[in-house]
């Protein structure tokens, strides 16, 4: 018996042209190398699309990649995840179940007050697959409570557990979901095929294979920090690491502490300079407070353009941590919220030089906020709802005749 | 009301009443003094005959009875000459509905009585209330649950003090589940029997109806549903054996400089690679006594690995500490069982746990938002070493002298409460003393106790199992208690949810 075990996909989460490209080739090779190795099946332990219904045209690319493994007699066995499970609206996982694409796991019926979940003989191999489906919040803990442990007992032969939920042993610092004990998982199976750890962990029978990709925020800062992505291919009980990691990266960690803005913005050039970032991932994190001139005084949008420029598949930025000295604690003496914001507002603004008169006042920002309380419309999809929001904010602010020129 | 005697003799200290014939009062009875203005509550230390005859026509008399001369000399029984003399500690006054230690004495002749529960109305019910037990009078249980203030019993810390087989564990164990019936307070209990939580069909905190929500188990085999201890060395500090494990100068030194030097791998470090500026002799001895401790052992290519299930050089468990410090903070009771490792290595996890709450706690305190939070506790059991000898180097001991101002509390529970230095002592506030025929142990209680109870010693030492005195800087007067069998408790809970109503 021969299959593979992905998981953490989140298809449709990155929204960078050059990282979706990416994304969908490594899911594409994935699905490849598991052709070409024969697998039996296919196990992926949710969030397979990063959202329940995601964009029209990733559903269309993963229908082609998928029906490959279908047209060879295989099957792709998918459990929700966190992402794609709706509480009250279908999923694309349904979806694409009611199409003979993927066979769903973790349905199940309640008997006696316990939880008995469909058990599922793949032809092909004989095993035994089952599992629990993942809920939003991790609610599906409360499932694993009241799990028919004797009725699992009674199957014979390899046994696989799917899951989507994080074991609270395996949690490292930093790392806040709600998880269960492996105790909670059900005894006698031969495989536990986890999801929603965005680690790759072996532990005993259980494995996490970590996300496929990823194209945001921290599981990139880490991928680029060296942490290997892919997914399991396990034969006759043996597992290997299929190694998919797309790309090489670049982490630099900046802290601007008792540093001025002027400093920080030569440190930046010095890195651009002195670094081959030719075909890798940058990921700059810039953090601490400056003790002179503003976080805005530093141009990053001068060091963007420069590291695309020279041939970066994509810069992260986090400055999430960046602080500046000059914001000193305003206190309102107004009471409702909007005269608060206004007020403080007109402090922070107070002093500065802009060229412009009408950036001293409070029309243009509050015509701006306005304008990005604008709502999605429905059957809108992102991407039309980004480009309509920054048209109309390029509109509000006035600047489109400066950005063409 | 069958009054019991009348008062005939005494002072401020204490009070003698002539008894009434079958009356039968026994040590450690309440008794009601009922004056004009004021009602005294007493109790009864100590039993005496009262003759007012020659001792030598008693002699005559016990003679002519066991020799069966004739005529034999015998007293008839309505003898007015032959009484009890019945000794009363005053421990409490009613005057005008408030109540205070005795300020002053009744009235000679007053009418004695014996307590009922009505007497005790003064007792209020605290708002987060730990049951411990039935109030009791002598031998006679009342039907008067007797609660104390949770809050103020944690944060002034609690000794639960008895030899073995007095019943100490049923009485945590009574306390505990009290306490999960309101959620208010983090217990953290290292449970070196395993006894507490309640494995397979025995009784325990696991047969709560709020352990879903307020009881967390963590064992190397627990059952579905519970935590598997797993503990990462990379989350213990040098802080957490010391004052745990006897430790020389030389080797705390030593321990220092691999924490400076490789942070949290030290242990690993330590365990294979030698440093040129500490003694081989150390080192060996130091590797030898964290071996033990963890059950690390050297693989072929020489690196270090645990044994033990629970202990890893990896990061699982990485968050073990700082999920059960979470825990707590929330209101959860968290059982450690111990039964599986040895005591040491319970307690440098349990110290571990309560750096990282003491950590936060102090941190509420700087931030101004401890009143906002619950209060913590933890169980100490039977490690004398640790609240004595050692007491000056662990966190126990440093809750114990400045917990009070961080909201967390010490509940030891020993039977070795002489080894605990006086510094100590001094500073629990709740004694709960039960039986113990070791005379130094129950001197060195009396000694260190709220009240005075230099006239407990011999009631001390015939408590019979589940019978304490509660002597507390929160209580007027030490209240001698009966607390029930956890297995009953704990069965009419269950009874009770199971009532259907329609």
């Amino acid at each position: 018996m021969k299959f593979a075990h992905m998981a953490d996909i989140h298809l449709g989460a990155t929204s960078d042209p050059k990282l979706k490209e990416l994304e969908m080739n490594t899911f594409r090779k994935a699905f490849e190398i598991c052709i070409e190795e024969d697998v039996d099946f296919i196990l992926i332990s949710g969030d397979l699309f990063h959202v329940n219904i995601p964009d029209l045209s990733i559903v269309k690319e993963v229908v082609k990649i998928m029906k490959k493994v279908i047209e060879n007699k295989r099957k792709i066995y998918v459990v929700y995840g966190s992402h794609d499970y709706s509480p009250n609206a279908v999923s694309i996982i349904d979806i694409l179940e009611e199409a003979g694409i993927i066979v769903r796991i973790g349905r199940g019926k309640i008997e006696k007050g316990l939880f008995r979940p469909e058990v599922i003989v793949d032809e092909r191999s004989n095993a035994i697959i089952t599992g629990i489906s993942a809920r939003k919040l991790s609610l599906e803990r409360e499932v694993f409570k009241i799990l028919d442990r004797e009725y699992l007992s009674s199957f014979k032969g390899y046994k696989i557990f799917m899951f989507h939920t994080a074991i609270d042993e395996l949690k490292r610092k930093g790392e806040y979901y709600e998880g269960i004990s492996s105790t909670d998982l059900p005894s006698g199976f031969d495989y536990y095929a986890g999801g929603h750890i965005h680690r790759r962990i072996e532990y005993g029978r259980i494995f996490y294979p970590g996300p496929l990709f990823t194209g945001w925020g921290v599981d990139l800062e880490n991928t680029v920090r060296g942490e290997r992505r892919g997914f399991y291919i396990i034969e006759n009980g043996r597992s290997k690491f299929i190694d998919l990691t797309p790309f090489e990266g670049i982490y630099r960690d900046i802290d601007v502490a008792g540093k001025s803005a002027f400093e920080v913005n030569n440190l930046l050039k010095e890195f651009i300079e002195k670094t081959d970032v030719r075909n890798k991932v940058v990921v700059l994190k810039v953090h601490g407070e400056l003790i002179r001139g503003k976080t805005s005084d530093i141009d990053f949008s001068y060091i963007k353009n420069e590291i695309m420029k020279r041939g970066a598949i994509y810069l992260h930025l986090n400055r999430s941590q960046l602080r500046s000295k000059e914001y000193d604690i305003i206190v309102s003496s107004e009471s409702d919220s909007q005269k608060i914001e206004e007020e403080i507002f007109m402090e922070v603004i107070k002093g500065k030089k802009f060229t412009e008169e009408r950036l001293l006042s409070l029309e243009l920002p509050k015509a701006l906020f306005n304008q990005l309380k604008v709502q999605k419309k429905e059957g809108e999809v992102s991407l039309d709802y980004e480009r309509r929001m920054k048209e109309a904010a390029i509109e509000v602010l006035g600047i489109k005749k400066l950005l063409e020129g | 009301m069958t009054i019991v005697g009348s008062i005939v003799e005494g002072n401020s200290k204490y009070l003698i009443m002539r008894e009434r014939k079958g009356a039968d009062l026994e040590l450690g009875e309440l008794v009601v003094i009922d004056d004009e203005k004021r009602k005294y509550i007493c109790m009864v230390y100590n039993i005496e005959y009262g003759v007012l005859l020659e001792q030598g026509r008693l002699y005559t008399s016990a003679g002519t009875i066991i020799e069966k001369t004739n005529p034999k000399l015998e007293f008839p029984n309505d003898d007015l000459r032959i009484f009890r003399k019945i000794y009363l500690k005053p421990l409490i006054e009613i005057h005008n509905g408030k109540y205070r230690s005795p300020i002053s004495i009744p009235k000679l002749f007053s009418n004695v009585r014996r307590v009922e529960k009505e007497d005790l109305s003064f007792i209020k019910e605290p708002d987060t209330k730990v049951f411990l037990g039935k109030i009791r009078s002598g031998g006679r249980i009342l039907d008067f649950d007797y609660y104390m203030n949770g809050e103020e019993m944690i944060s002034h810390h609690t000794i639960i003090a008895a030899q073995t087989g007095r019943g100490k564990s049923n009485l945590v164990k009574v306390m505990l589940w009290e306490i999960m019936n309101h959620g208010k307070f983090g217990i953290l209990l290292l449970d070196i029997h395993n006894e507490y939580f309640g494995i397979g069909n025995n009784k325990g905190l696991k047969d709560h109806p709020n352990a879903d929500r307020y009881l967390l188990y963590y064992s190397k085999t627990p059952p579905p549903g519970h935590k598997k201890l797993k503990v990462s060395l990379t989350t213990i500090d040098p802080e957490d054996l010391f004052g745990i494990i006897e430790l020389t100068e030389a080797q705390r030194e030593a321990i220092s400089v691999y924490r400076r030097q490789y942070k949290e791998e030290w242990i690993k470090e330590l365990m294979c690679k030698d440093l040129s500026n500490i003694a081989q002799s150390t080192l060996r001895s130091l590797r030898r006594k964290i071996g033990n401790l963890f059950r690390i052992r050297i693989s072929d290519s020489g690196e270090p690995y645990c044994e033990d299930e629970i202990f890893n050089f990896e990061k699982i468990g990485e968050k073990t500490i700082f999920d059960i410090a979470n825990a707590l903070e929330n209101g959860k009771i968290v059982i450690i069982d111990g039964s599986s490792i040895p005591d040491e290595t319970g307690l440098v996890i349990m110290s571990a746990i309560m750096r990282e709450v003491f950590r936060r706690y102090e941190n509420y305190k700087d931030q101004g938002i401890l009143k906002d939070k619950l209060q913590i506790g933890v169980v100490l059991e039977e490690a004398p070493r640790i609240l004595g000898e050692l007491y000056d180097k662990n966190i126990f001991g440093r809750i114990a002298r400045e917990g009070r101002k961080f909201k967390i509390g010490l509940i030891a529970v020993t039977q070795m409460a002489s080894v605990i230095p006086d510094e100590i002592l001094a500073n629990i506030g709740t004694k709960i003393i039960m039986g113990n025929e070791m005379k130094k142990e129950r001197l060195k209680l009396i000694e260190n106790s709220p009240q005075d109870l230099s006239d407990y010693d011999y009631i001390i030492a015939g408590l019979e199992k589940g019978e304490s005195i509660v002597s507390s800087i929160f209580t007027k007067f030490p209240v001698p208690i009966y607390t029930p069998l956890f297995d009953d408790i704990a069965k009419s809970e269950k009874e009770k949810s199971e009532i259907v109503v329609f």
